[in-house]
């Protein structure tokens, strides 16, 4: 069992999401930045979509009743396992009656905790995502205490650590296809678009990305309520630029002009505010 | 009328169609064909007013079916045959408490309350598609009289069951959440149960008609609403 010491900002379970439920308006949620995540499952061996604890910018402090083989993936954080500190992206044994401790994040947004066999919460139409009104909470608060199972590891050598690629995660450069009503954009706003640099404001979180820019009067009409996913960049009639995020509702009224890749998704996640970002055209075939 | 459809990528592993008019019967139909169709390879089916977007599995080859539905879709509009769909009747409460933007509309409109709930009752409206929050239905057949637009400045809690009015727009909210539309009563129904299945109330039901209930009736109903004895009324025209 884990207990939340300190929750720490908005601390929640997520898994790759909630499928088969958004012709009922129901977002899909899940792991804000996924190859951290999967690499984090990854590396304690258990299989991608398992439910891992994701935190952000804040770490919080557990505590292990019971002994666990976890990893720490996404953001690059400083944590401490009684006191001594330990490594991320690599297996980590937690012996029973432990205080992990994730005590700053240096760089990045969203760190992921995965424990070997995966945790053991209610599964909600398919999916461990916390989301508020499907699942009992919509995040982990001070003293909650999570089961998990633990499943033998195949290949139990504490020090082996499967190489995760950093700089694929901390790329500036979003790739991403032209989205619905990209075509009416004017020709220099096209231009503009792909040559200034955006930048994540502080009001960003799971479910959008406000991207701050100096681009003069750069404006589109609102539409018909349209569809809307993760990665869909949408400008408003007053020129913001919003990057819907994982938590995002299923359907719009802004100009869809932009849409991520799904590496573009996890790559402007981890992006901090102040930090720059620039989007490139998706070549085809 | 232009029926001809639009397909587009909609990002990895989605497809977007588009019509420039479309009856909902016609996208009806046509998210029906691809339901069918698609079955397996499909993640995710989502009407909008113009569109339905379809959101295949991973390991599905997107140019494929992308190639398959320009072949179908341009060889078979949808037909706009006007089928007899049940309508289910929503109860509403239409008190002060509940309606909090009711007095200000009538008065804006130069009507009684009396007249406006009369106005909404009479009307039958068409489910479009749910949205915004889990369970949400976009409604069409409001009475041109009743547009409005929302509010300037959003509530910071709208209460489960309200409904609004927005534009020419009405919805009902499945649950508390911020909201802008104009509120004008309140239903004890739930709109999305997660134990219930399908959760969202509304998934495939086309039409709607309001009824007016008074608070007795409202509390009544929300009793058995939460002992799931309530049984809305379907009548077809």
């Amino acid at each position: 069992m884990i207990e939340v010491v300190r929750a720490g900002i908005y601390t929640t379970i997520q898994d790759l999401g909630r499928f088969g439920y958004r012709n009922q308006g129901v977002p899909t949620s899940g792991a804000m930045d996924q190859y951290s995540s999967q690499m984090a499952n990854q590396i304690v061996g258990n299989e991608p979509n398992t439910a891992v604890i994701e935190f952000v910018l804040k770490g919080p402090h557990f505590y292990f009743h019971n002994a666990s083989v976890v990893a720490l993936c996404g953001a690059n954080c400083i944590a401490e396992l009684n006191g001594k500190r330990i490594k991320i992206n690599q297996q980590i044994f937690v012996p029973a009656k432990s205080k992990l401790v994730i005590k700053s994040i240096k760089s990045g947004m969203y760190g992921y905790l995965a424990v070997n066999g995966g945790l053991q919460v209610d599964r909600v139409l398919g999916s461990y995502s916390l989301y508020p009104n499907i699942t009992k909470q919509s995040k982990l608060n001070k003293g909650d205490c999570i089961d998990f199972t633990t499943k033998p590891l195949s290949d139990t050598n504490l020090n082996s650590s499967i190489s995760y690629t950093e700089n694929k995660i901390s790329c500036n450069v979003l790739k991403v296809e032209k989205g619905a009503e990209f075509n009416e954009l004017d020709d220099h706003f096209i231009e503009e678009i792909f040559k200034t640099q955006f930048t994540p404001s502080t009001s960003s979180n799971r479910m959008a990305y406000t991207l701050e820019h100096n681009i003069k009067s750069l404006n589109a009409h609102e539409i018909t309520s349209g569809n809307v996913q993760a990665g869909t960049v949408q400008l408003t009639p007053s020129g913001k630029v919003i990057v819907l995020m994982r938590d995002a509702q299923t359907t719009g009224g802004y100009a869809r002009i932009l849409q991520l890749t799904p590496m573009a998704i996890n790559q402007l996640s981890q992006k901090r505010p102040g930090e720059k970002v620039t989007f490139e055209l998706l070549k085809k075939g | 009328m232009d029926k001809a459809v639009k397909i587009k990528s909609f990002g990895h592993q989605c497809i977007l169609l588009q019509w420039e008019a479309i009856k909902p019967s016609e996208i009806h139909e046509t998210q029906t064909f691809i339901e069918n169709k698609y079955a397996e390879e499909a993640l995710d089916i989502v009407p909008t007013y113009q569109e339905i977007a379809i959101y295949l599995h991973e390991n599905i080859d997107k140019q494929k079916i992308i190639l398959q539905l320009k072949e179908h879709l341009s060889a078979n509009n949808p037909k706009s045959e006007v089928t007899n769909t049940p309508i289910y009747h929503i109860p509403v409460c239409y008190e002060k408490e509940m309606g909090i933007d009711l007095e200000r509309l009538s008065n804006s409109k130069n009507m009684s309350c009396e007249q406006l709930i009369q106005m909404h009752t009479s009307a039958v409206y068409t489910v479009h598609f749910l949205g915004f929050l889990p369970g949400f239905p976009y409604l069409s057949g409001l009475n041109k009289l009743l547009y409005e637009p929302r509010l300037k400045t959003p509530r910071a809690k709208v209460l489960a069951g309200s409904v609004g009015i927005a534009g020419k727009q009405c919805g009902i909210y499945p649950q508390d959440s911020p909201g802008g539309w104009n509120i004008i009563g309140r239903t004890p129904l739930k709109l999305f149960d997660i134990n219930q299945s399908p959760p969202a109330l509304l998934k495939s039901v086309k039409r709607i008609q309001f009824f007016q209930i008074n608070k007795e009736k409202y509390n009544e109903i929300k009793s058995s609403c939460l002992l799931n004895k309530y049984q809305i009324e379907v009548s077809y025209d």
